[in-house]
């Protein structure tokens, strides 16, 4: 073949111009599919929070499609290991994909974690968890001449917008932890009861616990759970690693001292538990081991507490239980610690005792307000209730 | 193939401006546009190597740089990624494409100062680009960041390169095309052909699809720029360094002629590939699959090709800097495309797609292959245009060492993070953060060379620099002089 200027540049263009019709002009001339079960026009908060997405490169590290292998993604469990399908896509100009996966997938992040995780998170991930390696967003925030921060439109779009990701399933777990959200706010800011106010980290401790917002806080907590007894022997061992695991996840949000005024703090709401009441750590109502394993377990639905299950095993959830146990005694401040002289064993107060009789209602009686979430069909066959998931 | 001539013996060219010279006249001296090319690529590697320097140390301690919005972690990545492509690369391959198209035509480029002013205003574009992206504004599709304006800016850019490449070969006094200019051909055809439709350029301000038909279009463009510009443009630098540096003729036209249409066929048909566990059409992962694994064919006949014109000359690539480069690249090309079909086909993507192997690849591809290979292509056009030997020996092989150990310990360090971040997420429950840590002492390690790489960079201004305005003059123009400008 005599290769001259002009035959190639004609075969050059005939040869990839015919396989351009076939991989390029072929899927959007046949390949249209529906809006899928889950796909939904965004508002246009979410619209501008998705534009946001996109400016900062969240996608570079966040895929946005769920493989079958993935059931361990944000959300996946909730939606019963659905699989991403091409109508998913329907309403989004711009697919962000995403080709890498420097944190978890995204595309079921709807609702997995409350608004004010997302606060804290966003102005910086180690708050919430020291381990991370996404950048800090602090510049989507603006700082008051008090210094404090207050989050730009653009954060709360981009917030928004992640609260929708997984489309109407997002939605339907954004509003359950709403609702949850509501059941705390309740039981804690309802007079009158300053020592739950305590317990959920609110500085000033007060007098009496108040019975119908008990009950609501039980009920997040499965009885099988409440009264597990600790299968792993407190011991030096224990403790010890218990510390460790503390220290390298939570004190972003319960501090260094244990008290909940990590730097997470000043975002959430409810605040972080306080672990530093000896009275409470020995006889309260939410820190019956088994209470503290299921909240690690699991996470607390409308809080910002987080389920540590997938990166912890059972033993190391009941080393850093065990190690709860002696932050009042300075088992996290003293360098030296813990050690087993400062280790509390828990039993239940008196009024504790009385309350548990009482048979478990959820949502409390005190909490008319909140709105049960109807189950979806997503839930249907899980066999532990919503309520009781926490 | 022409032989060097006249231009090495032009007083003026000194390689930076004469003293008293207008801007004007200096860029009409002959290979001026090219060299002109070659520096500001220069400039942009040893820039935007050390953007990606900057960004892999934000997966060490993501808090280094925290809250100055450009450095962000998504917004330097994507300034690196884009500057190394289309400022270091790209300019570097328009550079040297200038210089062998007039070689092989045995005729000055059609305009040098045409060639000049796409110069500057490339990298007109190229500050745009990196300050559009550190703000922020962004298309959001890999590969296809840049803004709607900067895309008709670059189509329009692309555009006179090609015409003046074309005018160049129309006007040639060699009546047979060599297997370069094949492939200039082909990827001045293809690359603004791709990048118009990869970067919907008809739907401003987005600049893509509804639906997700957009990642499949993202794709084909996504592995275009790679198959039919960078490989396409590599390849061709290539075949024209090794057979001109060790004076010996390419082993076999056939060859050539079969890897050049080979590879417009099968590179064209794998963008797929990178989607391959997407909820996109089956038939095109398909065809994707097939076509990348037949892509042995463009790869073994232009392996062959190059290995057997080195048959009897790799004890040259001691004597020349250039060679040496080259040669590399060639080499890490080959390691490029024998990973390339196994990760195209299902069972290895499951594993490694994701992971840190994938940016391993990339890097393997643009940096061991063909930043190598263009690098050498700067240390011969520089010194053999200006007729200068190249100022420091000792500096570019120490740059070349510095390179090649650097990318080895970035390389193999991401290969093994790669697989074990596959094994984790595949094997465990564990969530995204805990496999993290398990592959952070290969990022650092990943930092550690990458910084030897930047290094490398540097150097390379520096030792350009010094070669165009003290390097020793070549005495005589005949015959191997050429190749000793490059070489001793
Ligand atoms: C000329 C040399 C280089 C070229 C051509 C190059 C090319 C690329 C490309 C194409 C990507 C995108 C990879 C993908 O999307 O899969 C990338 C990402 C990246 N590069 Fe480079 N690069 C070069 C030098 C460097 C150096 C010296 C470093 C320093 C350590 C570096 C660090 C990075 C990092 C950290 C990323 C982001 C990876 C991620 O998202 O996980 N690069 N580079
Ligand atoms: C036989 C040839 C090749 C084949 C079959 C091949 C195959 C692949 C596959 C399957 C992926 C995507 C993997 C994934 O994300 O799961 C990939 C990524 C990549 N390849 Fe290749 N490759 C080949 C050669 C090359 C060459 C020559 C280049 C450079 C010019 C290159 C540059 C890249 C880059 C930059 C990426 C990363 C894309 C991204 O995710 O940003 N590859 N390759």
């Amino acid at each position: 073949m005599r290769m001259t200027l002009g035959s190639t540049a004609v075969g050059a263009a005939i040869v990839v111009f015919s396989v351009i019709f076939v991989v390029v002009a072929m899927p959007v001339l046949v390949f249209h599919p529906r809006p899928s079960d889950i796909a939904e026009p965004y508002t246009a908060a979410q619209l501008h929070g998705r534009y946001v997405y996109m400016q900062n490169g969240c996608f570079y590290c966040h895929s946005q499609f769920i493989r079958p292998q993935d059931w361990n993604q944000p959300g996946v469990e909730d939606s019963n290991g659905r699989v991403a399908q091409a109508g998913d896509y329907a309403y989004q100009q711009t697919a962000m994909l995403g080709q890498h996966r420097n944190g978890p997938d995204l595309s079921e992040e709807g609702g997995v974690h409350p608004d004010d995780w997302h606060l804290a998170h966003f102005y910086n991930p180690r708050f919430v968890n020291p381990k991370s390696i996404m950048p800090e967003f602090s510049y989507l925030w603006t700082t008051n001449s008090d210094g404090s921060v207050t989050p730009t439109t653009d954060l709360l779009d981009l917030i928004a917008y992640v609260q929708n990701l997984g489309g109407k399933l997002g939605d339907e777990r954004y509003a359950e932890q709403l609702s949850q959200k509501q059941l705390f706010a309740n039981a804690i800011l309802a007079p009158p009861n300053p020592q739950i106010q305590a317990l959920y980290g609110v500085k000033d401790p007060g007098a009496q616990l108040g019975d119908t917002n008990q009950k609501a806080l039980i009920s997040v907590v499965p009885q099988k759970f409440w009264d597990l007894l600790d299968p792993v022997p407190a011991d030096d061992r224990s403790l010890i690693d218990g510390k460790t695991i503390f220290v390298t996840n939570c004190i972003g949000c319960h501090g260094v001292k244990g008290n909940g005024q990590g730097p997470a703090d000043q975002f959430l709401n409810p605040y972080a538990y306080n672990f530093t009441d000896a009275n409470n750590m020995a006889h309260g109502l939410s820190t019956s081991p088994g209470s503290l394993y299921e909240h690690i377990l699991y996470g607390i639905k409308g809080t910002a507490m987080q389920p540590f299950g997938q990166d912890l095993t059972v033993q190391n959830i009941w080393d850093v239980v065990n190690f709860l146990y002696t932050i009042p005694n300075g088992g996290l401040t003293d360098p030296s610690g813990p050690h087993m002289t400062q280790y509390i064993q828990w039993s239940p107060s008196a009024e504790l005792e009385d309350l548990l009789k009482v048979p478990q209602v959820s949502p409390a009686s005190g909490t008319t307000s909140v709105a049960t979430p109807g189950p979806s069909a997503y839930r249907e066959n899980n066999p532990i209730p919503i309520v009781v998931r926490g | 193939m022409a032989s060097p001539t006249g231009s090495i013996a032009l007083p003026q060219a000194t390689g930076l401006r004469a003293r008293g010279q207008s801007l004007w006249d200096a860029w009409s001296v002959p290979h001026s546009a090219a060299r002109n090319f070659i520096y500001s690529a220069t400039f942009w590697v040893a820039l935007t190597d050390t953007m990606g320097l900057v960004t892999s140390t934000e997966f060490v301690d993501p808090d280094l740089f925290g809250g100055i919005p450009w450095m962000e972690f998504g917004r330097m990545r994507s300034m690196h990624v884009n500057g190394v492509a289309f400022l270091w690369l790209s300019m570097g391959y328009a550079g040297a494409f200038f210089y062998i198209i007039s070689k092989l035509s045995g005729r000055p480029l059609y305009s040098e100062r045409l060639g000049n002013i796409t110069m500057l205003l490339w990298n007109i574009w190229g500050v745009a680009l990196i300050l559009t992206l550190g703000a922020g504004l962004t298309q959001g599709r890999e590969y296809a960041e840049a803004i709607w304006p900067l895309d008709i800016m670059f189509l329009v850019i692309l555009g006179l390169i090609a015409f003046n490449i074309f005018m160049t070969l129309a006007s040639r006094v060699e009546p047979r095309l060599y297997v370069s200019a094949w492939y200039i051909i082909g990827a001045m055809v293809w690359f603004p052909n791709v990048y118009a439709i990869g970067n919907v350029v008809w739907n401003p301000p987005y600049g893509s699809l509804q639906g997700i038909n957009d990642a499949t279009w993202n794709w084909f463009y996504g592995h275009n720029i790679l198959g039919l510009w960078f490989t396409t443009g590599g390849v061709a630098i290539a075949y024209y360094m090794i057979p001109a540096i060790t004076r010996t003729p390419v082993y076999s036209h056939l060859l050539s002629m079969v890897g050049f249409w080979t590879l417009g066929l099968f590179y064209t048909m794998v963008g797929q590939h990178h989607l391959l566990q997407t909820p996109t059409p089956g038939w095109l992962k398909t065809v994707a699959t097939l076509g990348s694994i037949s892509l042995f064919v463009p790869v073994l006949t232009f392996i062959t090709n190059i290995f057997m014109t080195m048959r009897g000359n790799w004890q040259k690539i001691y004597e020349s800097v250039p060679l040496k480069f080259v040669v590399t690249g060639v080499i890490f090309y080959l390691i490029t495309c024998i990973q390339g079909p196994f990760q195209a086909t299902q069972g290895f993507n499951r594993l490694i797609h994701f992971t840190q192997w994938i940016i391993g690849h990339a890097h393997l591809a643009l940096l061991g292959a063909f930043t190598f290979i263009l690098m050498g292509a700067c240390y011969y056009i520089i010194p053999v245009t200006l007729g200068r030997r190249i100022y420091s020996i000792k500096l570019a092989e120490a740059q070349f060492w510095l390179m090649t150990l650097g990318f080895l310990g970035f390389f193999i360090s991401l290969q093994i993070a790669g697989l074990i971040q596959g094994a984790c997420w595949m094997t465990t429950n564990h969530s995204v953060y805990w496999c993290l840590t398990a592959i952070r002492p290969y990022l650092i390690a990943r930092s550690v060379s990458g910084a030897l790489m930047v290094s490398g960079g540097w150097i390379q201004i520096y030792n350009l620099y010094k070669t165009a305005t003290a390097g020793q003059y070549i005495s005589s123009v005949s015959g191997p002089a050429a190749a000793d400008a490059g070489g001793l």
